[in-house]
């Protein structure tokens, strides 16, 4: 509708802008202390300077940290893709009442707080006498963000509809093709918009991996033990920058996803 | 021949039907159960013994320690639903109602920070809210008051701003998809049979708008109450929250069973709240029907 | 075992069922090579369901397919050389209208170049080259149907099924789709079973008109000899205008029926099948065969009625007629007649009814 909006009351908007101030303020904060020179926190802030970044940049432990947190992240994606691609595809077969609420248990680890996902597993490991590595904090933070891929699939597929496919199956196509000539290249954008979302979940996670490392951590790991010794302004640098990435990411994932829906 | 023909139509449906069910089995119902297993077992010296019992449960009620814990978590997570439940709202209201030109760019202001580390964002609260915090600064330097104010850092309340903080949109976004898909005709033909704004707002737009409200202000509360990391942070001693009891089960104080039956009361208040709000939505959905 | 060879497809006894409802009720259908062949019917006759089941998307719950003689049931739907043009056209949209064109031929192990050309020619045939490299959301509706035509017929499937292709069309472009549909088919020389709840359509397209209701075939044959003889009322009424007039059958005598309408008059006519003597009946005769002049001379089966309206329609005329019991008739006529016969709203003209043309059938029964 073109007709034009009442304007809002003024104390809504006033409102309304606090609550973004609220929302952001700390951020610049952050990124302010991250180039404060001085190492106690003060303000305002006297010197500025790249030292906290240099220090970054020199410090083994964080850099081995953000390695070990780009493997989990790319192998949590990996293991959401495979394993929750078919579970999208395998609900789409079903009737759509018993998909629904499938899908409703599927969400549960999203609701359930991490901790008590992570300490299950945790448990159950320990049972079955595996012991904790990355391998077993990939599979936790699998499980966690599984439901994430599986929806965004799953309702793309359902926005899909089964016409494609079965004009793909009519014209001669065996299943296989039909799946991968015409409906991975269809869902393909909301697999790569769902991968960038869980991939930036995965790099913040802490709970999970909290209960299910071994001797390697991640990187929240790191600034989780960081933050427990005392305040450096390191943290700071390694924040912005991580909040940085962050927002990149999901940036991309978010247009990538926008775009499927122009279709 | 009737079996081939049965093996093309309904045996995908019945094998993806098995595949779903053993996924989510494995992976959510074993492990889940796991916990509950271990919350009725016993500690007998530094080992766990399978049992049946369920003094771990009595301990966390009858214990002043932990009914205080389990306390907090309520009080912090109760306080920060509230809060944002209706600061959500009102930032969902304006921007489905009033915000044209910004819209976009202010919904995507909201969106970003919910995919940034919630480690940091409470972290950031840390700087903020100490005695030579930005906030202390600012209010001397203004004037406003003499000395730093103390309780501003390591209190429940510092605790319940960074939750406020990190949960804002999810109360927020749910309602403005809400708001934004209702009928603006409703508001209209509301107005035109003389009902004032206000009115207008109880009777057609809130309970059209409740779903969504109660949907973020449950995963809020659920998330609120299971939260390690905010306490830690910013809470004082006396204001550990429930999961962080559970953690040192598993570490310092070795107590697995324990931990697990902690683990399965906040399980419970979990689900029987995302229970109580199905139930609640097929009420209402059955009444205006 | 009547694998007919020289059908391009036979159903014999096909039925469907979904849990407790019928979809399809034991359907016996022969369709010949090259024929035009119109599924008609309400939604939920079973006419797509019957489509479905020849492409292989549903199996029938009994019966057997035949294909060129051959039993299909057990081959899966992409091993069947039969091709489907779909109700929303389901063009591939991460494809080009070429490629689109094209896909199908990709499994028969043709090359790439070959495919290519091909395609062209395809598309040169529905007038679309200059569109090859579109992607299908660039296309207008009637646009995407051809495409979509071209992309079945590439690959000279033994039949060509159609869903409601054109339901999606306003009605000009329907029209002129139907021509050209009608063209193509000659062309190929290809069968086409068509489905469809356009009566008008159907009668325009096709050689034959299977009419469905309710999961049962009620009649088969020529648009001409549905709309002259009508065996049941429901193919009576849904095929063409109609006029009906109620009573109770007095008498049947072989083909001929005996009626008294509820206003009183007695009429023969056609006696439809399972007429009872006694029995709730209806009367039908279609407007272009009523007769309304201003002497009886020698019409049969007069019945009572006065002018009501006459409406201009181009090169006739539609004269409404108000019976005693309120019920309507409708009459065309010629304006020579109306002149001649003086007919205008108020008069009451003699109304005649040709027993040749007057066919009488059970009522509906309620059960």
């Amino acid at each position: 509708m073109s007709h034009s909006n009442p304007a809002a009351p003024g104390w809504l908007r006033l409102l309304s802008l606090a609550i973004f101030a609220f929302l952001y303020l700390p951020l610049i904060v952050l990124v302010l202390f991250s180039f404060q020179d001085s190492r106690v926190l003060s303000w305002p802030i006297e010197h500025w300077s790249f030292r906290w970044y240099e220090a970054l940049f020199s410090n083994r432990q964080i850099g081995q940290a953000v390695v070990n947190s780009l493997v989990v992240a790319s192998s949590c994606v990996l293991v959401t893709i495979l394993v929750g691609v078919p579970l999208a595809l395998a609900l789409r077969r079903l009737p759509r009442r018993v998909a629904a609420l499938f899908e409703r248990t599927f969400l549960l680890p999203l609701i359930i707080p991490q901790i008590i996902t992570g300490l299950a597993l945790l448990i159950l490991l320990n049972r079955a006498g595996i012991s904790l590595s990355l391998l077993t904090v990939i599979l936790g933070q699998a499980i966690v963000w599984m439901p994430i891929m599986v929806t965004v699939v799953y309702a793309r597929l359902l926005r899909l509809g089964p016409e494609l496919a079965q004009a793909s199956t009519d014209l001669g196509a065996p299943p296989l093709a039909t799946f991968f000539l015409v409906t991975l290249p269809n869902i393909r954008g909301s697999v790569i918009g769902a991968a960038l979302l869980v991939f930036t979940l995965s790099f913040d996670e802490l709970p999970v991996t909290f209960f299910l490392t071994g001797g390697d951590n991640t990187l929240p790991m790191h600034i989780w033990s960081m933050l427990r010794i005392g305040i450096t302004p390191e943290i700071n640098a390694v924040a912005t920058l991580t909040v940085m990435v962050s927002i990149g990411l999901v940036l991309a994932g978010v247009m990538t996803l926008a775009r499927t829906f122009r279709r | 021949m009737p079996v081939r023909r049965w093996m093309r139509n309904d045996g995908i449906k019945w094998l993806c039907a098995a595949g779903v069910l053993i996924y989510l089995a494995s992976i959510l119902l074993m492990p889940y159960s796991q916990i509950a297993i271990y919350s009725v077992w016993e500690k007998e010296m530094y080992a766990f013994r399978p049992a049946f019992v369920l003094d771990n449960y009595a301990r966390a009620f009858s214990n002043e320690l932990y009914r205080r814990v389990i306390l907090n978590s309520a009080i912090v997570a109760t306080s920060v639903t509230l809060v944002t439940a209706i600061l959500g709202y009102a930032l969902a209201w304006y921007l489905a109602m009033y915000a044209n030109r910004w819209r976009i760019l202010l919904l995507f202001l909201l969106i970003v920070p919910l995919w940034t580390s919630f480690l940091l964002r409470a972290y950031t609260w840390k700087i903020i809210l100490g005695r030579n915090g930005i906030l202390n600064s600012f209010m001397m330097d203004v004037g406003l008051i003499g000395e730093p104010l103390p309780h501003l850092l390591y209190s429940k309340f510092s605790i319940s701003l960074a939750l406020i903080y990190i949960f804002l949109p999810f109360v927020a976004l749910p309602v403005y998809a809400a708001l934004e898909k209702m009928p603006r005709g409703y508001l209209e033909a509301s107005a035109d049979l003389g009902a004032s704004a206000s009115a207008t707002f109880r009777h057609v737009a809130l309970p059209l708008s409740m779903p969504a409200l109660t949907a973020g202000a449950t995963i809020v509360f659920c998330l609120s109450f299971g939260d390690f990391i905010t306490p830690v942070l910013l809470g004082g001693t006396g204001d550990l929250m429930i999961s962080n009891v559970i953690i040192s089960q598993f570490g310092a104080a070795f107590d697995w069973p324990f931990g697990s039956a902690l683990a399965i009361l906040v399980l419970l208040v979990v689900l029987g709240l995302v229970a109580l709000l199905r139930a609640l939505g097929q009420w209402s959905a059955r009444g205006a029907a | 075992m009547s694998a007919n060879s020289t059908s391009a497809v036979n159903l014999v006894k096909v039925g469907k069922d979904y849990g407790q409802h019928t979809a399809l009720a034991g359907l016996d259908l022969a369709v010949d090579h090259g024929e035009f062949l119109t599924l008609l019917g309400p939604s939920g006759c079973g006419k797509t369901t019957t489509l479905r089941t020849i492409s292989g998307f549903e199996q029938p719950t009994r019966g057997d397919i035949y294909l060129d003689g051959q039993r299909i049931n057990d081959t899966a739907p992409h091993r069947r050389p039969v091709n489907t043009v779909f109700q929303n056209y389901a063009l591939f949209p991460h494809m080009s209208v070429l490629d689109n064109v094209g896909y199908g031929l990709r499994f028969d192990g043709v090359t790439a170049a070959a495919r290519r050309q091909r395609s062209l020619a395809m598309l040169e045939r529905v007038a679309l080259t200059a569109y090859a490299d579109y992607r299908p959301d660039a296309l207008s509706g009637g646009q995407m149907q051809r495409v979509a035509l071209a992309r079945a017929l590439i690959k000279t499937p033994r039949v060509l099924l159609l869903d409601e292709p054109l339901s999606a069309l306003d009605a000009r472009l329907r029209r002129e789709l139907q021509l050209e549909l009608k063209r193509m088919q000659r062309e190929t020389g290809i069968a086409f079973i068509y489905v469809t709840h356009d009566q008008e359509e159907a009668m325009v397209m096709s050689d034959r008109i299977a009419v469905l209701e309710k999961g049962h075939m009620l009649q088969l044959s020529t648009p001409e000899d549905l709309y002259e003889n009508p065996r049941n009322l429901f193919t009576a009424t849904f095929i063409g205008a109609s006029n009906r007039l109620e009573g109770r059958v007095v008498s049947v005598e072989e083909d001929q029926a005996t009626m008294m309408l509820t206003t009183g008059e007695r009429i023969t006519g056609r006696a439809g099948p399972e007429l009872r003597s006694g029995g709730a009946a209806q009367a039908i005769i279609r407007p272009d065969y009523m007769e309304v002049t201003a002497t009886p001379g020698k019409a049969e089966n007069l019945v009572d009625g006065q002018v009501e309206d006459v409406i201009f329609i181009g090169a006739q005329r539609r004269v409404v007629i108000r019976r005693p019991d309120d019920s309507r008739l409708e009459c065309l006529t010629t304006p020579e007649e109306v002149a001649t016969s003086g007919l205008e709203p108020g008069g009451t003209p003699a109304i005649g009814m040709p027993s040749a043309r007057l066919h009488i059938f059970p009522s509906a029964e309620a059960d």
